[in-house]
């Protein structure tokens, strides 16, 4: 979920209630209005997704629409940044996929500058009022205060007079306190008992809790036009929802007294202050209205408007989920299990000694590894008492140039024990270290990252572990090889007696890497331009052609190049990237390189 | 001198009137005992009012002085009653008071004077 996708997603609710509103807002309880803004409100804070398998139909489609929109935006965004940066690149060290570093979108810094700026308005403007509320005095009369003691029930209210307010307000969410302003000190009781009820009612309500996660959703979707509606509309209907309850309460007979009590209330009116109940003229009219017209609430309104609730909690909350995939994580429970999934994964048994770390009481060893594009796994056994929690942090380092190449991000988890050896399962997934990237790919939803980069690339380079436990740290490393997942190699066809310059192709889902070593590739590394075929059995085949600018494709296909060199196994390869297009692999028969055939090696 | 002092404001001064020259840090224990202020509370209101004039700060200890009778203020408070109430027609507001609606013009110089003294 992006923020831009929430925001969105949230457009047709938000419109929907502000038509109910139009047409029917003196007809259903504001309860309701409450209970509707409340859900969309839920919506735009919170991204979470309810998984299901509900195909899409008429009413979720538009939805998924927006989420696809917005993530095309995004992702139409993200790969311009990309080709600037990626064409025609070549490396010489290290092999690096190319998009790797991208830089920070200017779009995210305008959201986060607007961000801040909203927030701290709302959050000083609320300190310097507070500063105000608190020197306000305390009220004298004790009938009023047994009246206030009688209302409520864990949390102690307390009741105080200010001169510096014109009409009344309650704060503190913990201590809640209602503000009287000194003008009412000569009001009726009975005025003063139905004000007093209504701050009462949000009191109970906790609505300041509602008005801050407004003010929260506010500064998140600063850009959309309609929560700003939903923010103004939204704190009406608190406002007359608490109305509704003191005429629920003390009867329609009060209607006019409490009516003429707020038109009496607003002649005084000044600042603009957004936390608490203060109104404006076309706020105040709307509000008389409703308490004049209280009694015309109808039942069949109210069970319609419930019917209405229960739909769009279904509405807004189903969102398509992306299918799950394997889960070797959970299913895998003793350390001899790795070892089915060899079908699967290459599984490595490391036999250094840096895989092993020992102290006096404890004796650390990764058992097994297996490694995929993203991710890292890894069965560890530990000899010897573990008192305290086991912790673990990995990180990829390139030991050549000393340079950390990423992080993981991973978690543990601990398998049967075998004799006195206990054994744990730990799985990492490829993540960015730099924490500015990883907030910037959460607001716009980057999956692409993942796409440009693999394990694949970092042959030979090395995972570390550092594990903590028992207050000691151990340090084990391991190298990442074998990287496996979905990955078919071709190999030169016998029938080309090995005239071709390349030794082998790999070919995965998202891309293809051709290599050879050196003497076969030098002729060739002088000449840029090549061009491929993917053979496939069942469609047709699909033509890659490289030249000066980069690779003409087929439609379905986009594709970016890039290639380099390895220093440590002195393998020449290029690299073509699909862009965002996956290729059905068990369909590929055979790749021709430059009119040289290679073929699937079984 | 004429400033206006909100009720917060006076709260402080009738503790200085009472108990004369008292330093901050009582007037504020003081005050929460009386009102449930906070020390920062009661300290940003003294600021308050020594920037009106109303309260003088002496050092050592941070000792506040009223600039302001409560003679002064008070009637302070009468005149924007009464500009406030009766339009700045003082001798309204006695004739109200007295409960009486007709004065003779004599009278109403003589009241008016009494209050132009009492105004000073």
């Amino acid at each position: 979920m992006t923020v831009l996708s929430m925001s969105l997603i949230a457009v047709i609710p938000i419109l929907l209630i502000i038509v109910l509103r139009a047409l029917a807002l003196n007809k259903l309880p504001k309860k309701l209005f409450v209970a509707l803004w409340g859900l969309v409100l839920i919506r735009l804070v919170i991204p979470f997704t309810i998984p299901t398998s509900l195909k899409t139909d008429q009413v979720i489609r538009p939805i998924s629409n927006a989420t696809d929109q917005a993530n095309s935006i995004d992702t139409t965004i993200r790969q311009t940044v990309n080709q600037l940066t990626n064409s025609g690149q070549v490396s010489e060290d290290v092999a690096t996929h190319s998009g790797f570093f991208s830089s920070i979108s200017p779009l995210f810094l305008i959201w986060i500058v607007f961000f801040i700026l909203i927030l701290s308005f709302f959050v000083g403007n609320h300190l310097r009022c507070l500063r105000t509320y608190k020197t306000a005095l305390p009220v004298d009369d004790p009938a009023l205060k047994n009246w206030l003691v009688k209302q409520t029930w864990f949390r102690r209210v307390q009741l105080r007079q200010s001169d510096q307010i014109s009409s009344p307000l309650t704060y503190g969410v913990l201590r809640p306190v209602i503000l009287l302003p000194k003008t009412m000190a000569d009001a009726d009781i009975d005025q003063t008992r139905h004000v007093l009820t209504h701050e009462l009612t949000h009191i109970k309500r906790f609505d300041l809790v509602f008005k801050w996660l407004l003010i929260i959703a506010l500064s998140v979707h600063w850009f959309n036009p309609l929560v700003w509606v939903m923010y103004v509309l939204t704190n009406r209907d608190l406002e007359m929802s608490c109305d509704e309850t003191v005429i629920k309460k003390f009867g329609n007979k009060i209607t006019t007294s409490y009516a003429l009590t707020l038109i009496q209330l607003t002649e005084l009116n000044s600042k603009w202050t957004p936390l608490h109940s203060h109104f404006s003229k076309h706020a105040i009219e709307e509000r008389i209205v409703s308490i004049m017209r209280s009694n015309q609430s109808s039942f069949w309104g109210t069970i319609g408007a419930f019917f209405l609730v229960i739909g769009s909690v279904l509405v807004f909350s189903i969102t398509p989920v992306e299918a799950q995939s394997l889960n070797l994580f959970d299913q895998i429970e003793t350390a001899e299990q790795i070892y089915d999934y060899d079908e699967f994964l290459s599984i490595n048994r490391p036999y250094d000694h840096i895989t092993m770390a020992t102290s006096a009481e404890d004796q650390l060893y990764i058992e097994a590894t297996a490694f995929t594009d993203h991710l890292v796994y890894a069965i560890i056994g530990i000899e010897g008492p573990i008192i305290t929690d086991v912790e673990v942090e990995a990180i990829a380092v390139d030991p050549y140039i000393e340079k950390t190449l990423f992080g993981l991000d991973g978690e543990l988890k601990e398998l049967a024990p075998e004799g006195n050896v206990r054994y744990f399962l730990y799985r990492g997934k490829i993540t960015d270290l730099d924490v500015t990237n990883r907030i910037q790919r959460f607001f716009t939803n980057d999956t692409d990252f993942l796409k440009s980069v693999s394990l694949r690339d970092y042959h030979q380079r090395l995972i570390e572990f550092n594990f903590a436990l028992n207050g000691s740290e151990y340090l084990l490393t391991t190298m990442i090889e074998n990287v496996s997942g979905q990955a078919y190699t071709f190999l030169l066809d016998p029938k080309d007696h090995g005239e071709g310059f390349y030794d082998q192709a790999i070919l995965t889902s998202t891309g293809i890497r051709f290599s050879g070593t050196k003497s076969t590739f030098e002729d060739d590394w002088e000449s840029p331009d090549f061009s491929i075929t993917i053979v496939r059995m069942k469609e047709g085949p699909i033509e890659l052609d490289s030249d000066q600018i980069g690779i003409i494709s087929t439609e379905e296909f986009t594709a970016s190049h890039s290639r380099g060199r390895s220093f440590q196994t002195e393998q020449f390869y290029n690299d073509i990237d699909f862009d965002r297009s996956k290729l059905d692999l068990t369909d590929v028969e055979a790749l021709i390189i430059n009119g040289v055939t290679y073929r699937l090696n079984n | 001198m004429n400033i206006k002092l909100f009720d917060s404001e006076l709260k402080v001064m009738d503790v200085l009137w009472q108990n004369g020259d008292t330093t901050a840090k009582e007037v504020a224990q003081i005050l929460n005992k009386e009102v449930g202020w906070s020390k920062t509370t009661t300290y940003t209101v003294i600021k308050k009012c020594i920037n009106k004039g109303a309260i003088k700060r002496i050092e050592p200890k941070f000792v506040c002085h009223p600039f302001v009778t409560k003679e002064e203020a008070q009637a302070f408070e009468t005149r924007e009653l009464i500009e406030k109430m009766y339009d700045g027609a003082e001798d309204q507001l006695i004739a109200n008071l007295l409960g009486r609606t007709n004065l003779s013009k004599e009278e109403i110089e003589q009241l008016k004077n009494l209050v132009n003294r009492l105004g000073e």
